[in-house]
């Protein structure tokens, strides 16, 4: 192979044909509620966490739908379950329930 | 007044309630409507609700629905939002889900302007109950693959990234347009008619049903896109404006004409 | 695909292109990427067609590359440009084409802007005769090389000795076709057949015989993109962009490519070339490349010239097993002989690369 001192560049792109149903549904059978977020973002906005390391749990919810869960892991893995985002949460999702079931399914915990 | 059967009509009051037009989705030509075996409009998946044929609609797996087709877009010549579309896509995607369980459903959508009485319940229901995705981000291209799929490219907004998904069926909102022979009417009454091509109000929102001409009332989607409700709505208003409109001005017959010029 | 669908679209963007009486302008970078395509322009429509294509060897660059890459302002640009149209009114034309697809967007963009700001035009046209003492004009048509080779198609068809077909099946050739970026997707109505579904390529490919592909990123840009290839950290985009295009039209198999700008047949072939040596990927039969020709090499083709007149061999994707195809006969000890017989030496062969 021939080094031409440049090459491929990974793509961005979100594909949505790498989404993984079946692992999502067993995530939907256990907390029903990750599918009704609507990306408000007040659970970010109050993170105690996501004020010192990148936590979200708006964009994590994002990242296992746009087909990439290590990204929403990363996104997770500073959460200190303090509750803050429930108390916040438009749509009264049990927040700390969401976040353990995502990490239960995603990450074989 | 000469109806097209012939008959001609004396009438003091004229209500024109002409509707609207659906917006020919072939003008977006990059949703490929007309080109790409598996675009359907809003109207033809109702259509197809009623009838049961398509031959587009086989057992979809993957079905998208793309907001504001032909509305809140410039290029297409409609700057306002048409209304319905985003009740109507929340609404069709739930049925679509209920005719095809096992299938995966996508709503592009910019905003979600359905508010008003149980919409919110509908839009959470389709979440929650029927697990409709929602993503934030208009589709921008569509094209076809070599199976007959259809690639379709978006921005998720939220996410800050652009994204692509393989579809079986894409469903275009379209939107709402002045009725062209509705205009023809206009044209006949000479009718004015605002920068958005819908009929003029004789004063804003506040003169209720009267166009600017006297004797001639305005009702429904004639002076812009309207909801069911509204519609309804306006009909009722519009009798009720023409029957005080006849009470007021023409008991007195000698010097109706002066009291028209007087109370419009 | 619903080819009526199509066919309605196509019949809303037509333009006006005069039969005959051109000043003809050249692309900067065709004349060394693949030289003979202009020169089998002229000798198409002058000789085959006995039409009037003017040219003068005072004209210049439109700028197009230099604007493109932020390194000389707007005005600069459109004096350039007023001074090449000066030319044209000077040796007596209206009709204007030009060879190159950025040229060719600039000049809409030019005349646009000018119809949109009377204010600059006149001030152009006080640098114009500051500058070169020439007179402002402007064309009264401006067409694309491309524009009129569509007009000539089915002239061109009349003449032709073989058409895009498989000798060996007597199935048509496989066709993508591809539309520079500044061709009309700047201005739609500026270009045959629009911008979603351009159809000057498609006519030529119908005229002749061959099957179109219509494949799903067909409007993605080449790669080119001036600054994505220009300056070598970012040269990766460029080659991404043209390896997206190249997985999308692979499960089409197609035969040819077919290109009307000056950058596309260059980056469509070269990167190939690249993606191979780098990847081992390669989207040809059997280890070959697609090739990917300009019209007027395609138009040559059909009509019979030699493929080494041509310029074929200046493509780093090998042709022959297209000419093999269309059963165009030629001398594979020829391909790199210069003119009189010169050897030119012929290049290192590739590792992954048919």
């Amino acid at each position: 192979m021939v080094d031409f001192g440049f090459g491929l560049v990974p793509s961005s792109r979100i594909n949505l044909d790498l989404f993984d149903r079946e692992k999502y549904d067993k995530l939907t059978a256990i907390e029903p509620d990750a599918r009704i977020c609507i990306s408000c973002g007040s659970c970010t906005a109050v993170c105690t966490a996501g004020q010192f390391a990148h936590t979200s749990l708006r964009e994590a919810l994002d990242d296992i739908l746009n087909a990439n869960p290590d990204k929403a892991l990363e996104s997770l893995r500073s959460c200190q379950l303090c509750g803050k985002c429930a108390m916040v949460c438009p749509r009264g999702i049990n927040t700390r329930h969401l976040i353990l079931s995502i990490i239960k399914v995603y990450s074989g915990e | 007044m000469r109806l097209t059967n012939g008959i001609t009509i004396l009438s003091d009051a004229v209500l024109v309630a002409s509707g609207f037009d659906l917006f020919d989705a072939v003008k977006k030509e990059e949703y490929g409507y007309g080109i790409y075996d598996q675009v359907m409009t809003n109207a033809d998946l109702e259509a197809y609700f009623k009838t049961g044929s398509d031959k587009r609609v086989t057992n979809p797996k993957r079905i998208g629905f793309v907001h504001c087709v032909g509305s809140r877009d410039e290029k297409s010549g409609c700057r306002s939002c048409s209304k319905v579309c985003c009740a109507t896509a929340v609404k069709q995607a739930i049925e679509v889900k209920q005719a095809f369980p096992d299938s995966e459903v996508f709503c592009f959508y910019m905003d979600l302007r359905l508010f008003g009485r149980h919409y919110e319940d509908i839009y959470l229901s389709a979440q929650k109950d029927h697990g409709v995705r929602f993503i934030r981000g208009r589709v921008a291209e569509v094209s076809e693959n070599h199976d007959g799929t259809l690639l379709v490219k978006a921005e998720n907004t939220v996410a800050g990234k652009p994204l692509k998904v393989t579809l079986d069926l894409l469903v275009l909102m379209s939107g709402m347009r002045p009725s062209v022979p509705g205009k023809a009417i206009g044209d006949l009454l000479e009718m004015p008619v605002e920068e958005d091509g819908y009929f003029a109000v004789r004063n804003g929102i506040a003169a209720g049903q009267r166009s600017p001409l006297p004797g001639v009332f305005l009702a429904g989607a004639a002076t812009g896109p309207k909801t069911l409700p509204e519609t309804l709505a306006d009909a009722r208003a519009a009798a009720m404006e023409i029957d005080r409109y006849l009470t007021e001005v023409f008991p007195d017959a000698r010097n109706y004409k002066q009291l028209v010029r007087e109370r419009w | 695909m619903i080819y009526e669908g199509k066919q309605k679209i196509w019949s809303e963007y037509q333009k006006e292109i005069p039969d005959d009486h051109y000043f003809y302008v050249r692309s900067c970078i065709r004349q060394s990427f693949f030289p003979a395509s202009e020169a089998t322009f002229l000798r198409i429509t002058r000789e085959a067609l006995g039409k009037d294509v003017f040219e003068t060897e005072h004209h210049t660059t439109c700028g197009g590359i230099a604007y493109h890459s932020d390194t000389i302002p707007q005005e600069t640009v459109m004096t350039i440009i007023a001074r090449q149209f000066a030319l044209m009114a000077k040796h007596g034309y209206e009709n204007y084409v030009c060879s190159c697809i950025t040229s060719f967007g600039l000049y809409c963009e030019t005349l646009e802007t000018w119809r949109e700001y009377p204010e600059l035009e006149a001030k152009i046209k006080d640098n114009l005769w500051k500058s070169c003492k020439l007179d402002f004009a402007k064309p009264k048509f401006l067409v694309h090389a491309s524009d009129l080779i569509y007009k000539y198609r089915k002239l061109i068809a009349a003449q032709a000795v073989r058409k895009l077909v498989n000798v060996h099946t007597g199935e048509p050739l496989r066709v993508v076709e591809h539309i520079g970026c500044h061709y009309s997707k700047m201005f739609p109505s500026k270009g045959v057949g629009g911008a979603e579904y351009p159809y000057v390529l498609v006519g030529m490919i119908e005229a002749w015989g061959g099957e179109i592909v219509d494949y799903p990123e067909r409007r993605h840009c080449c790669g080119f993109g001036f600054r994505q290839y220009f300056i070598k950290g970012n040269r990766g985009y460029s080659l991404s962009n043209t390896h997206k295009k190249f997985e999308s039209m692979e499960p089409f198999k197609p035969d040819l490519i077919i290109t009307n700008c000056p950058g596309c047949p260059y980056f469509l072939d070269r990167w190939q070339y690249v993606i191979a040596e780098s990847t081992g990927k390669t989207y040809g039969q059997d280890g070959h490349g697609i090739p990917a020709l300009t019209y007027e090499e395609v138009a040559g083709l059909v009509m019979g010239y030699d493929p080494w007149d041509l310029g074929l061999q200046t493509h780093q994707v090998g042709v022959e097993p297209l000419l093999d195809k269309m059963g165009v006969e030629y001398d594979p000890a020829a391909k790199y002989l210069g003119k009189g017989g010169k050897d030119l030496g012929a290049p290192a062969p590739c590792s992954c690369l048919k």
